[in-house]
């Protein structure tokens, strides 16, 4: 194919992607998990989070969708958030925000990686128990408050309550106003909603998210980590990764 | 005298509100981090087979009469082992390996496995975790 028309062809196919309503989308996944959220945490027992989920997947297929449901549209939610994250950088209209909104939507970041891990925590498995304590000794190495940050986020070892508090509250309530506040609307458009609610409910429906029964001795972080978990993988001076992760939401 | 305005007066008292907030945060959960980590006792049959035992919070290496107890948590960040390799202890998150009394073999980490003290009660051993 001749350079050129190749060249155009994936401008074409980037304008074309990008041209999809991703905050629209991001907003109805993240509504979709919320309201998903609900009714997973009717047969889910933050006491025993492995058991209940085991259970669940043997005896309760209704909730099996709540939790393929819950699961998805939240991976939806984070692709198309930093997808629509990109496309702000990349028409330069995130200066259309006033200061103070943009800070906050900044800070957000951090509640939407931390929901995330946090959903990954909650299954209580050999990956998830491997998760919270990397996180934990990542929290502590942060200088003079580390303790109090990783206190106040994780709680105390091999309680799962304050997590669970902070993944079905805390952090749930800050990105829903972060995202009313910046994106101006109290609901996402019926028509993106339904679409995605459709993908979503297609996926959940052939697809069913794994747990770790802890027979395999390779431990596996979430996919969005694989990044970082590989330069933990390479770097002992852990400190030097919280520096660098400090400096891009500094001068972001 | 210069007027402020209701909403300067709501924002200053507001920022001069953060910083005792702050110190209250601080010290509540540096007081309850404190009173969770205190020493922790376990106390566990003293049947082990010679070699090497792997349990939830600590790995026991037996040789006859001698033993020695390690925390499981790797030094690095602190996944717990639960295996070997090649006569290396493994963590399984990000690869550090320790010898068998306990220091790095390879990195990330780089510092040894913490050893535990432990005290024998008839067919008892009591392990002192802190």
């Amino acid at each position: 194919m001749n350079p050129e028309r190749k060249k155009y062809r994936i401008q074409f196919l980037l304008e074309w992607f990008f041209a999809r309503p991703l905050g629209q989308i991001a907003f109805s996944s993240f509504l979709i998990a919320v309201v998903s959220g609900i009714f997973l945490a009717i047969p889910f027992d933050i006491k025993n989070p492995y058991d209940s989920i085991s259970l669940i997947l043997l005896t309760n297929p209704g909730a099996v969708f709540f939790r393929n449901l819950h699961y998805w549209s939240a991976q939806v939610f984070f692709i198309s958030t930093i997808l629509h994250i990109i496309d702000h950088f990349r028409r330069k209209t995130e200066k259309k925000l006033t200061n103070g909104v943009w800070l906050r939507v900044t800070i957000s970041i951090f509640f939407m990686f931390f929901v995330m891990i946090s959903g990954f925590i909650l299954k209580g498995d050999a990956d998830a128990e491997q998760a919270l304590r990397i996180l934990k000794s990542l929290f502590e190495q942060i200088p003079f408050i580390g303790s109090t940050i990783s206190y106040s986020f994780l709680g105390r070892e091999r309680d799962y309550q304050l997590i669970y508090v902070h993944h079905i509250a805390i952090a749930t309530i800050i990105l829903w106003i972060v995202i009313v506040e910046h994106s101006k609307i109290l609901w996402a458009e019926i028509k993106v909603f339904v679409y995605t609610l459709i993908f979503v409910a297609i996926i959940s429906f052939m697809f069913v998210p794994s747990l770790h029964d802890g027979k395999s001795p390779i431990v596996k972080g979430p996919w969005y980590f694989v990044g970082l978990q590989e330069v933990l993988h390479w770097i002992s001076q852990t400190q030097l990764v919280l520096i660098f992760i400090f400096l891009l939401f500094l001068f972001d | 005298m210069k007027l402020v305005s209701r909403r300067e007066f709501f924002k200053n008292f507001f920022i001069s509100l953060s910083l005792p907030l702050a110190w209250i945060w601080y010290s509540t959960t540096r007081r309850s981090n404190e009173v969770s980590i205190h020493t922790k006792k376990t106390v566990i049959d003293n049947d082990f087979p010679n070699g090497i035992t792997f349990n939830e919070n600590f790995i026991v290496i037996k040789q006859n009469s001698s033993i020695k107890i390690f925390s499981s948590k790797c030094s690095h960040l602190g996944c717990r082992i639960k295996g070997t390799e090649q006569n290396d202890l493994v963590c399984p998150c990000h690869g550090s390996r320790y010898n068998f009394n306990g220091d790095v073999v390879k990195g990330p980490a780089q510092n040894s496995l913490k050893l535990l003290e432990f005290k024998r009660d008839g067919n008892k051993l009591i392990v002192y975790e802190s």
